[in-house]
């Protein structure tokens, strides 16, 4: 018991990386935030991770490491296919809404739950709403259909979210906040790549 | 004729010396992000154009969700009154 014990920590251990961002991100949510709300979204953040864990496991697929960042948890695994890879990404937000089951108990959590959920089923890649999608379309009209297709469906998304969010700091008059929101996010979520620079040859 | 190179007993120096120094600079970007950031928020007159609206009520709105919640109303429609409020008073 004791070794199989150690044995989960060591791997845990090796498997997981928390990386710095995330620690500055939890210290000004301290500051910011009433602890009640930081427990409930963290809370509500482990299980959604949990599920997309569990999901993989069922598809017998092997994770090899884990890094938890302020974007999220981002996990190395093996290929998938697009059916497979569909489950795991809606796994996230449908398995953690669970804990709405609970709302009595823990009614932060399921407003977290709540929010948390609702903004990753949003259909956007990386997101898990978004990559779900992307898969399943890409599974029934072929690959450059499927891809065509969830791009329009994409640029559709992030053109209501510019207009919800002028919507609400000129009808609803909710400051510039909603906007910073919408603004953060299209950042975040639709960034540029840059090519990659060119490494130095080291000759021996 | 067979040659050995040897290295002098420096290893933990090169170490140091091998490493990007890209993590520094991101530290103090991400820095001068946060301290950017909270100074705004706490700036008289900025944080009312950002996130206008009383705070308190803010607050108030948020446990009387909480209220609704354990009483057994249904958690979309205590935030959907939530932020209802949370219009209202903006």
């Amino acid at each position: 018991m004791r070794s199989s014990a150690l044995k989960l920590l060591r791997t845990v251990r090796e498997q997981v990386s928390v990386s710095a961002d995330f620690y500055i991100g939890m210290a000004i949510a301290l500051l910011l935030l009433p602890l009640p709300w930081l427990c409930a979204w963290l809370l509500s953040s482990a299980v959604h991770e949990l599920c997309h864990y569990l999901a993989l496991c069922c598809c017998g697929c092997r994770v090899s490491a884990i890094h938890i960042s302020l974007k999220g948890a981002f996990m190395e695994t093996d290929r998938l296919s697009l059916g497979n890879e569909a489950f795991c990404a809606y796994a996230g937000p449908v398995g953690a809404a669970v804990l709405l089951l609970f709302a009595k108990q823990l009614p932060r959590t399921a407003v977290c739950v709540l929010m948390q959920s609702a903004y990753n089923l949003i259909p956007v890649f990386p997101l898990d709403g978004g990559r779900g999608l992307g898969c399943l379309l890409k599974r029934q009209f072929g690959e450059e259909t499927g891809k065509r297709i969830f791009s329009i469906i994409e640029a559709f998304t992030l053109l209501l979210i510019f207009l919800l969010a002028a919507y609400s700091v000129i009808k609803l008059g909710l400051g510039l906040l909603p906007a910073a929101i919408a603004v953060i996010f299209v950042v975040r979520h639709k960034k540029i790549n840059i090519p990659c620079k060119k490494k130095r040859l080291g000759l021996q | 004729m067979a040659y050995q190179m040897q290295y002098g007993n420096d290893e933990m120096l090169r170490t140091f010396q091998a490493q990007k120094k890209r993590p520094k600079k991101k530290a103090v970007l991400v820095f001068l992000i946060i301290v950017i950031v909270l100074g705004l928020l706490f700036a008289p007159g900025v944080r009312e154009q950002l996130i206008p609206g009383d705070a308190e009520v803010t607050k108030q709105a948020a446990d009387d969700m909480i209220l609704r919640i354990r009483s057994g109303e249904r958690v979309v429609d205590a935030f959907a009154q939530f932020c209802l409020e949370i219009i209202e008073n903006s």
